[in-house]
């Protein structure tokens, strides 16, 4: 029984215990609940957040803007600090102080000006070296000085005279067009005009008061200015480095290319015009069983170019590039020099006549001294083309490609046939120096990380003659070679 | 506020009235959830939903008793759903578990006796604290027990049993209550102040 009575106490203590215990809900329990039963009346969060988003939006665009006005100014501080710095590159920590001052004071300026008048005001920041001077003139009363935060707190008030002063210089103008700009200045804010003349007799007299009883120590000053010049270099960096001038879309569709083509390259001959008649008239006719000896002959091309894309599939390219062309010669060469004659066309009438010239060379591989001759000719081109995409596969690419090349030759090697086939006349004077050339190309591009790999085969096709109009007979170089290329994106 | 403007407010879903309400009884109810539940953040997700169905049934009270008492049985109820929806009322009892309580002593905080009686219901294990709670803290029968947890009512008498006399012994051990030879100590700690 006695254990009963202490089993019910038990009980009831720990009931009464228990009912005693309280405890706080956090507040996310009530915010659940009534989510739960007021579904639409959401409203107060809601309202939070757009009040939230909106004062995010407001101060990104009150930031962007301050900076779009410090890039409009910072251009022209920046020639006006140049032209300062250059001028007193070379002068003592006193007139650093003033250039410190000068472009402290030009900023506060601007910033006055920008936001109390127009983008006209703003392009002209006008402030002289001699209003600086008075700043500084008052700086170097001081000589010896307590500690820094004292500095530090004349200087600021200095900067902010001076910044006032510079307002009011500006506003009341030195001649005829500064009057004009400051009378429109003053009609758009006569107030802040006011405020800034308060505030500068104010602030003079409460510097004037603290310099006259502390002293700046120069050492202090020159260090403050060397920090206030690496501030003000270090803003510089800054800005520049967050106004890096947007990449240009044409950037992106620009790339340059540089290619060789090695070949091999042969001719096209045909007589001119009057060719044979001239030959009969001159009984000069040809030994129809002597044969040309010709052969091949390597070439090289080697180039720059631009290649700009005009749309997805086509590109534009132009660029610089030379060229060798040559080609193989079987003769013979003689022991003494032969007489022989060429036909050439008379540039007054353009008819063809029979000249005669000098040789040394045989057309013969029979004779003792076998020789193998080579036409050359060393040219520089400017291609001018286009590119199509064919079809494209991963990071492959196919293109066809055409281009006109008005060629300057530089020189070369010419062995022109005589008349009578019998001979060669070597003489360079022939060669055309103002060409043409046309080029068609197939190649594959493979893009591999920023670069790009082309190859493929080429036709290069010489549209005039290698000689001049002089010499009858026409001789057109064609190559046939396999290009290869890298470009990049500019 | 009183309860019948309360009430009347919860009925029409006034979000005041409601609040007020919630402000006035959560305290005492947090206090049985946190009896029932493993952790504070979960005596809270108890409560949030015991209110809501409190607040979505209220047109079922009928002013027969008191409003705290519908709201704590509701919330009791609440709990054990809960609790039956995890499964935690049925964790078996481990003899050892109940040896190795002097390990945890160091969880009971020595404040005020409630709160420390109620940290000793929790170091219980589920299956006791559950069994406990109804029986000697919410006046539940084991019948009512029985059928709530859907166990036999002979289960619920001699896990009762055992909480009980497992709930005094670590009582005696934090000091709490004395030793049963002090026989005065309940009457003294229960008499009315």
């Amino acid at each position: 029984m006695e254990r009963r009575i202490n089993t019910d106490n038990f009980e009831r203590f720990i009931k009464e215990k228990s009912d005693e215990f309280k405890m706080i809900p956090s507040r996310r329990v009530w915010h659940s609940i009534y989510n739960d039963l007021h579904p639409s009346r959401k409203w107060p969060s809601v309202a939070v957040c757009l009040l939230l988003i909106t004062s995010v939006l407001f101060i990104g665009y009150i930031n962007n803007t301050s900076s779009t006005n410090t890039a409009a100014t910072t251009k022209e501080k920046n020639n006006n600090n140049k032209s300062s710095l250059l001028a007193t590159n070379n002068n003592t920590i006193d007139n650093n102080n003033t250039i410190v001052n000068t472009a402290l004071n030009n900023q506060n300026t601007v910033a006055l000006i920008n936001s109390t008048s127009t983008q006209k005001n703003i392009a002209k920041p006008t402030i002289s070296f001699k209003n600086s001077n008075t700043t500084i003139a008052k700086n170097k009363v001081e000589k010896n000085i307590a500690d820094e935060e004292d500095i530090l707190s004349a200087e600021k008030k200095q900067q902010r005279i001076a910044a006032n002063k510079k307002a009011k210089i500006k506003i009341t103008g030195t001649n005829p067009s500064e009057n004009a700009v400051a009378e429109n200045f003053i009609d758009v804010d006569k107030e802040t005009v006011e405020a800034v003349e308060n505030n500068l007799s104010r602030l003079s007299a409460e510097a004037e008061k603290e310099l006259s009883t502390k002293a700046l120590p120069k050492q202090n000053i020159i260090k403050r200015k060397v920090v206030d010049l690496n501030e003000q270099k270090a803003f510089l960096e800054d800005f520049a480095m967050q106004n890096k001038a947007k990449r240009k879309p044409w950037r992106d569709r620009t790339s340059m290319e540089f290619y060789t083509t090695p070949s091999i390259g042969y001719r096209l001959m045909n007589p001119g015009i009057g060719y044979e008649s001239a030959i009969a008239a001159a009984n000069a006719n040809p030994n129809t069983g002597t044969i040309m000896n010709h052969k091949v002959g390597l070439g090289l091309e080697a180039g720059v170019g631009i290649t700009y894309s005009l749309a997805k599939n086509i590109r534009i390219k132009s660029g610089i590039q030379i060229n060798v062309t040559s080609y193989g010669i079987k003769a013979s060469e003689l022991a003494h020099p032969v007489i022989t004659t060429l036909i050439l066309n008379d540039p007054s009438t353009g008819n063809a006549f029979v000249s005669s010239a000098a040789t040394s060379v045989s057309n013969t591989t029979k004779s003792n001294n076998p020789a193998t001759l080579r036409n050359q000719t060393y040219q520089v081109s400017i291609p001018i083309g286009a590119a199509l995409k064919l079809s494209s596969n991963g990071n492959y690419d196919w293109y066809i490609g055409a281009s006109l090349q008005p060629t300057f030759v530089i020189g070369g090697k010419a062995n022109i046939i005589s008349s009578d086939r019998q001979y060669y006349i070597t003489d360079p004077s022939y060669i055309r120096k103002w060409n043409m050339n046309t080029a068609v190309e197939a190649y594959v591009n493979y893009k591999i990380g920023g670069i790009n790999l082309q190859a493929g085969p080429q036709f290069r096709y010489q549209l005039l003659s290698t000689y001049t109009k002089k010499l009858s007979v026409s001789e057109k170089l064609y190559n046939i070679g396999f290009k290869i290329g890298i470009s990049k994106n500019l | 506020m009183t309860e019948e403007l309360m009430i009347a407010g919860c009925l029409k879903n006034n979000a005041a009235a409601q609040e007020a309400l919630y402000n006035r009884f959560s305290p005492r109810m947090l206090g049985v959830c946190y009896r029932f539940a493993k952790n504070r953040e979960d005596a809270e997700d108890m409560l949030q939903e015991g209110f809501v169905k409190i607040f979505t049934q209220m047109y079922q009270y009928r002013n027969e008793g008191a409003l705290e008492g519908w709201i704590r049985r509701i919330v009791v109820h609440t709990c054990i759903n809960i609790l039956k929806k995890n499964k935690k009322f049925s964790d078996s009892v481990d003899i050892m578990y109940a040896t190795g309580l002097h390990s945890r002593d160091e969880m009971i905080p020595s404040i005020l006796q409630a709160k420390q009686v109620v940290e000793c219901i929790r170091l219980l294990p589920m299956g006791y604290r559950t069994v406990l709670n109804l029986y000697a803290i919410e006046g539940f029968s084991h019948k009512e027990i029985s059928d709530l947890l859907d166990i036999e009512e002979s289960t619920s008498r001699s896990q009762y049993t055992r909480a009980k006399s497992m709930l005094e012994e670590i009582l005696i051990r934090k000091k709490i209550i004395p030793k049963p030879r002090e026989k005065s100590f309940y009457i003294a700690a229960t008499a009315p102040r």
